[in-house]
């Protein structure tokens, strides 16, 4: 299935995220985070926060973090952010 | 694009919820899923704080019972909140619609008439053109043709060459430029001569018209003829001149002034105490309405501040708030040594050449002299200066020639 979205995206350079559930998280300065395509929160306290995608874990790890805004394409998350990992496989 | 879906929260209303729970993450998640809109989410521990729209409140309880967390209204807002707190204040909206009102009132009048690059034409003449056309201060800004007040100043006023009448929030901009006066010879073809203004010795002279009658060095006093109207042929001259000229030329001299003063030993200084008393008093118009005037101190020194309420950089309102600000002060007594007595001495000396010489003389050297008597510091400088002593006087005929010392003109022709 990702191959086959892959070389869709290729040929017609649709982005890829669009055409799969491929995460796309986009980062502003140290204090706002927007995240496509998850599949909910496993996690969220002032301090950190585990974002699901289909076959990832996301940690976001600051002070104050908020979710501005949720619904079942984006999170919106604020507050001030040090370090972010991304971690494969969980299931 | 976050601001936008702001303030279609607020319109649409919103509610605060306290919710206290082990399974937060699972609820919120659920309530993603449920397309029950949710933001503003703050955990901390086991209690969030969680805003939804009103619409979904219901749906957001049977979820949150669900899921055994305990749910809590906090805050209720938005935009039929405020127009509830309208309905139910009735002189609050009131007042603000009337203040609306009069903020539109007062920026649809022109408050402020700026004219400048007149040199020649008078400002209340100006102005008093700009009434024919309707332009005034207090008028209807959208009512003025700037480019029929233009037309009338320039066709009223010859000598303009260029005008510009702009409109800028509510202030008039007229800028305009005058032609260059017609350059009037002002040179007198009246014979002149050049006398010394002052007693010096001549340290130089050029002379452009006339005959010379000092050399560099010579000693003159005050009214002696440096350069003389009457010309002495020398036969070589191939244009024809009359023998009496108006005379010019440049002539420098040397000369020395005594400049004497004392300094006291002891002087008075402000000190300032720090108390302040402040009077507001608001201008509307011409009109003045004093809101306190407070009692000055003893020893008081008083400043105004004028605070003008504008809206926007070109959008002056005819308010004004006065600052009257009353400091108090109290006079301390300071002794200076003979040090400082000096310094200051040497700076008003160089505050006397500034003020008494003007720009085109040199000062050649200063010579102070201190005497320390017993209260006071006595100065005395010797200011050597080299200036120009030029002094135009109508020329006299003296009845001969001075430079040959006979009693007969010369005639040139």
């Amino acid at each position: 299935m990702k191959k086959i979205a892959d070389k869709i995206s290729e040929k017609s350079q649709f982005p890829i995220e669009v055409i799969s559930s491929v995460p796309k998280i986009e980062i502003t300065g140290n204090n706002t985070l927007y995240i496509e395509n998850h599949k909910g929160i496993k996690s969220l306290t002032s301090e950190q926060v585990i974002i699901k995608f289909e076959k990832a874990l996301f940690i976001a790890e600051g002070e104050k973090i908020s979710i501005l805004e949720i619904n079942k394409e984006y999170v919106y998350l604020t507050g001030f952010f040090h370090s972010f990992i991304f971690d494969k496989i969980l299931r | 694009m976050i601001y936008i879906s702001k303030l279609w929260k607020f319109i649409q209303g919103y509610v605060i919820i306290y919710v206290k729970g082990y399974n937060i993450e699972k609820l919120i998640n659920k309530t993603v899923q449920s397309d029950i809109a949710v933001h503003n989410i703050k955990k901390t521990g086991n209690t969030a704080l969680v805003t939804i729209s009103p619409k979904d409140f219901k749906n957001f309880v049977k979820l949150c019972r669900k899921y055994k967390c305990k749910s809590k209204i906090v805050n209720k807002n938005g935009s039929y909140r405020t127009l509830l707190f309208f309905r139910l204040n009735f002189m609050y909206l009131a007042g603000l619609l009337l203040s609306f009102f009069i903020v539109y009132f007062l920026t649809q009048r022109v408050w402020i008439i700026d004219i400048s690059g007149n040199s020649r034409i008078d400002k209340l003449s100006i102005l008093t053109s700009c009434n024919e056309n309707g332009l005034y201060v207090g008028c209807n800004k959208n009512s003025i043709d700037c480019k029929a007040v233009a037309e009338n100043i320039k066709l009223k006023y010859k000598n303009i060459s260029w005008i510009n009448v702009s409109l800028k929030g509510t202030s008039i901009h007229i800028k305009l430029s005058e032609d260059k006066p017609e350059t009037v010879n002002t040179l007198s073809d009246s014979p002149v001569n050049i006398v010394s203004s002052v007693d010096c010795r001549i340290s130089s002279i050029v002379t452009d018209k006339g005959t010379p009658l000092v050399k560099k060095n010579d000693i003159v006093k005050e009214g002696d003829v440096l350069i003389s109207a009457q010309l002495v042929p020398s036969g070589l001259e191939e244009n024809p001149v009359t023998d009496i000229v108006s005379a010019r030329g440049s002539v420098r001299g040397i000369l020395t002034r005594n400049y004497s003063f004392t300094i006291p030993y002891t002087s008075t200084e402000k000190k300032y105490t720090g108390s302040k008393k402040t009077g507001y008093t608001i201008k509307f118009f011409n009109r003045s309405f004093t809101l306190n005037d407070p009692e000055p101190y003893k020893y008081n020194e008083s400043s105004s501040e004028t605070i003008q309420l504008k809206l926007g950089e070109n959008c002056p309102l005819p308010f004004f708030i006065i600052k009257n600000i009353n400091s108090e002060y109290i006079l301390n007594t300071v002794k200076t040594d003979i040090s400082t007595a000096k310094k200051a001495a040497d700076k008003q000396i160089i505050d006397h050449i500034i003020q008494n010489y003007s720009t085109d003389s040199d000062i050649l050297s200063v010579n102070t002299k201190y005497n320390e008597g017993k209260t006071s510091l006595q100065v005395s400088a010797e200011i050597t200066s080299e200036e120009n002593i030029c002094k135009e006087i109508p020329y006299e005929d003296l009845g001969g020639n001075e430079l040959n010392g006979t009693t007969e003109n010369s005639n040139i022709s």
